[in-house]
């Protein structure tokens, strides 16, 4: 940084000015989450959880007024909630109360971002300085959205946080964790996490091989391939809620196109969606169009780097076919297969979005997968507490499985060139 | 001379390929016939039972055996086929060079058609989804379908649209969108330069936040998001849809190793110039990777686009839902009738996918491309 102008290295009226702010923000921030906290811990003030309430909630609700039907446990609104706080009754804001909570989270962030930036100011030109403030708007909303959440998350799941309570919750020790490891809940999570398993693996047996075999059927670089190769890539960038729905159509035990068809070979096909069995078969279905044109494309890229000598020694050797694939491609072709394997992975066991637009996690819980257990456990239980505690516990099975697979992959092919 | 055409044989590479099905139809047959044998047990122990009681005592083997033994003979007898192929007919044709040729040109018929073949199957899904749109309810519901409507009823499309708001829902997916794009695009390109381009403390371990953000699924962390997103009152609105997907760890990722491919004396030539941060960040970094920002907004939009899991949960009343949620909720509309009604889904279903199918087909190119350039990162 030696073209920096030595005006430019110390401005010493930001530098003051900073600092004074920083310290009141962080102050004010702290103050209030400590009441907050403090509110929490005591037990006697139940900030109110969640004011607007669920999503069915607002519908029930709409009902009821359109229906002049009465619905209970409704929380009264954002303010007006009776409250007692070291035995002194009385009523608060409550909405603004939790409002405030989160405005106080902002407001400590904002501060450790002022003070960092002060530290960082006394060893760093200013030059330097602009180029940390480029990336801390970033740094600032990951900490909000992404960090903060997971603290949140495992406090929550602490708790007995309802959604359809009075909007009041209280900390309730291991509770949550209790039911899941030896309560009710342990069987539904051993399901649950079967069908997840179940159904990444075959996601992922379908991402390799299939697209492996498309990769060498397609294999041919004209333009009429390119445009075939189009099409086939297609289904990834379409909504799976929209591919979901015609695949329901497609599958329908009486009127779907497949179940005729295969009546046409005189097999009685199942009712695919309806069904326990077949049911993650038909989510699979759906799977299987999406994602196999994409592998096809990553493994055709892959195959275009693969040196054409490597071949042409081999042809020289006398080698056919089968064995330049086994012994060329395949190989070479090993750090893509790991970066399909490990990606296809992360993304399959997240999966939710097809699951629920086709069965909703049915029938009874045959395709019940872990996101899906959890959005029906928060949504349709409202016992959002349990979510969060299956959320931590599936958190950290993924990030287990997740660092394991990345370690091994790394140990094992390089990244490099 | 027996042995001659073994030795022969095993030097070809297919006959590897050939002794693995051999070993898959072997496994498939021992557990046909293993669940063969403990279906009879079954069926004789539980003489008097119900047949709902048999089908329960089933276990895994003896409740597909036929299946497995299906598959098992379909092997065996491709192994058996194939291995007489080589046996016999492949050596009269290795000496000729003509019926070389003839053989190569079947290959290459064979891998067009099957290519075609292919493309057909993956494009069925979208062709059966146009046709059911225009179809009667009647001709929908025929126990042998046509392939093409005998009777075109557009009607199904202004059908659709008075069933449901679906100005309004292209409304809000069109807002939400932009806006996300504008929030990844302006705070991605600007942490990019940093992490790629800037020097300053701490920098490899600011960034290990970003590539923490990768390992956080919004699947996991939904309920606090919601519960911070529901207590700021935004449920049902723009704010809740745009605001917790404002930066995408991916894309600063991948901006940034694209960033850090252009050399440094493209900046160092833009500084003596006088060109500040933002000036080199416009003319010399975004346009030296173009192809790259055009790919990440591309896939940008269409994620935000095609988005379920957020806007379901976030927005799920009327005023503020997205086209993919409405496309599912379209179906409740029905009440239990939707079989019948199914070409007016197809209809709506036609209409959310229009613009991404045209955008793909449009953009293709650098979807393609970049794609498999996010693949070799």
């Amino acid at each position: 940084m030696s073209t920096l102008s030595p005006a430019a290295l110390t401005p010493r009226r930001g530098k003051k000015a900073a600092g004074v702010a920083s310290v009141i923000l962080l102050t004010a921030g702290i103050l209030i989450l400590l009441t907050g906290i403090f509110a929490y811990m005591t037990g006697d003030l139940q900030v109110g959880s969640l004011q607007p309430l669920a999503s069915e909630v607002y519908a029930a609700r709409e009902i009821a007024q359109r229906d002049a039907l009465p619905v209970t446990g409704m929380s009264t609104g954002l303010f007006g909630d009776q409250f007692s706080f070291l035995g002194w009754n009385g009523s608060l804001p409550l909405g603004l109360v939790s409002t405030l909570m989160n405005i106080a989270i902002v407001i400590v962030l904002v501060g450790v971002f002022f003070i960092y930036n002060g530290i960082m100011l006394r060893s760093q030109p200013w030059e330097r300085m602009k180029d940390l403030f480029c990336i801390e708007p970033v740094l600032f909303f990951f900490l909000l959205f992404v960090y903060y959440p997971v603290i949140d998350l495992v406090r929550i799941s602490f708790t007995d946080m309802r959604m359809l309570s009075d909007a009041t919750f209280t900390y309730a020790g291991l509770k949550n964790y209790t039911w899941l490891f030896q309560g009710s809940g342990w069987r539904y999570f051993q399901e649950s996490l079967g069908i997840t398993v179940t159904y990444t693996f075959w996601e992922i047996f379908i991402t390799l091989v299939g697209g492996m075999l498309l990769a060498l059927l397609f294999n041919r670089m004209t333009r009429g391939f390119n445009a075939l190769r189009a099409v086939v890539f297609m289904p990834k960038y379409i909504a799976v809620a929209t591919s979901a729905v015609v695949f329901i159509w497609i599958l329908n035990g009486r009127y779907g196109i497949l179940n005729i068809a295969l009546k046409q070979f005189g097999i009685t096909g199942p009712n695919w969606l309806n069904e326990a069995d077949t049911a993650l078969t038909g989510v699979l279905f759906l799977t299987a169009w999406r994602v196999v044109g994409y592998a096809m494309m990553i493994y055709l890229s892959a195959m275009k780097g693969i040196p054409q000598d490597y071949y042409e020694a081999a042809a020289i050797d006398g080698a056919d076919g089968v064995h330049r694939f086994r012994f060329i491609t395949l190989p070479m072709l090993a750090p893509t297969t790991l970066f399909l394997f490990v990606t296809t992975f992360i993304a399959s066991m997240k999966v939710f979005q097809s699951v629920d637009v086709m069965t909703s996690g049915g029938p009874g819980t045959a395709t019940n997968v872990m996101v899906q257990w959890i959005y029906n456990l928060s949504f349709t239980d409202f016992r959002v507490a349990r979510a969060a505690s299956v959320s931590v516990v599936f958190f950290v099975i993924l990030l287990v499985a997740t660092s394991l697979t990345m370690r091994y992959s790394n140990r094992s092919v390089s990244y490099d060139s | 001379m027996k042995s001659n055409h073994l030795l022969r044989m095993r030097r070809s590479g297919w006959f590897d390929v050939l002794v693995f099905f051999m070993a898959i139809g072997l496994i498939l047959g021992a557990m046909g016939l293993a669940g063969l044998l403990q279906y009879n047990s079954i069926q004789t122990s539980m003489a008097g039972a119900t047949a709902y009681e048999v089908n329960q005592a089933q276990t895994f083997l003896s409740g597909s055996h036929r299946s497995y033994l299906t598959l098992s003979i379909i092997f065996l007898s491709i192994t058996a086929v194939s291995l007489l192929f080589m046996r016999f007919v492949s050596p009269a044709f290795s000496g000729s060079l003509q019926a070389q040729r003839f053989f190569r040109r079947l290959r290459v018929v064979l891998q067009h058609t099957a290519a075609i073949m292919i493309t057909l199957v993956m494009l069925f899904p979208i062709y059966w989804m146009i046709i059911s749109s225009l179809k009667t309810s009647e001709e929908l519901l025929l126990d042998v379908p046509t392939l093409w409507p005998v009777t075109f009823q557009w009607q199904n499309y202004p059908d659709v649209l008075s069933r449901a708001p679906f100005g309004l829902y292209f409304f809000n997916t069109i807002v939400s969108t932009f806006f996300i794009m504008l929030g990844q695009m302006g705070m991605g390109v600007l942490a990019a330069y940093g992490f790629s381009k800037g020097s300053f403390k701490h920098k490899n371990a600011l960034f290990l936040m970003v590539l923490g953000a990768l390992m956080v699924p919004i699947q996991v962390t939904f309920v606090p998001i919601y519960v911070m997103v529901s207590r700021l009152n935004w449920l049902n609105s723009f704010p809740g849809l745009v605001v917790p997907n404002l930066v995408s760890a991916y894309f600063i990722f991948m901006l940034r190793q694209t960033f850090m491919s252009v050399d440094d004396s493209y900046l160092e030539a833009g500084r003596i110039d006088g060109m500040g941060r933002i000036g080199s960040i416009f003319h010399v970094l975004i346009p030296m990777c173009k192809p790259t920002l055009i790919t990440l907004s591309i896939i940008t939009f269409i994620d935000g686009w095609n988005s379920y899991f957020w806007p379901k949960m976030i927005a799920p009343l009327e005023k503020r839902r997205t086209l993919a949620v409405g496309i599912t909720q379209l179906r409740r509309t029905f009440a239990g009738m939707e079989t019948a009604n199914y070409n007016e889904i197809m209809a709506g279903a036609v209409l959310a996918i229009v613009p991404i199918i045209l955008l793909f087909l449009i953009l293709q190119k650098y979807i393609m491309t970049g794609m498999s350039k996010a693949a070799m990162k």
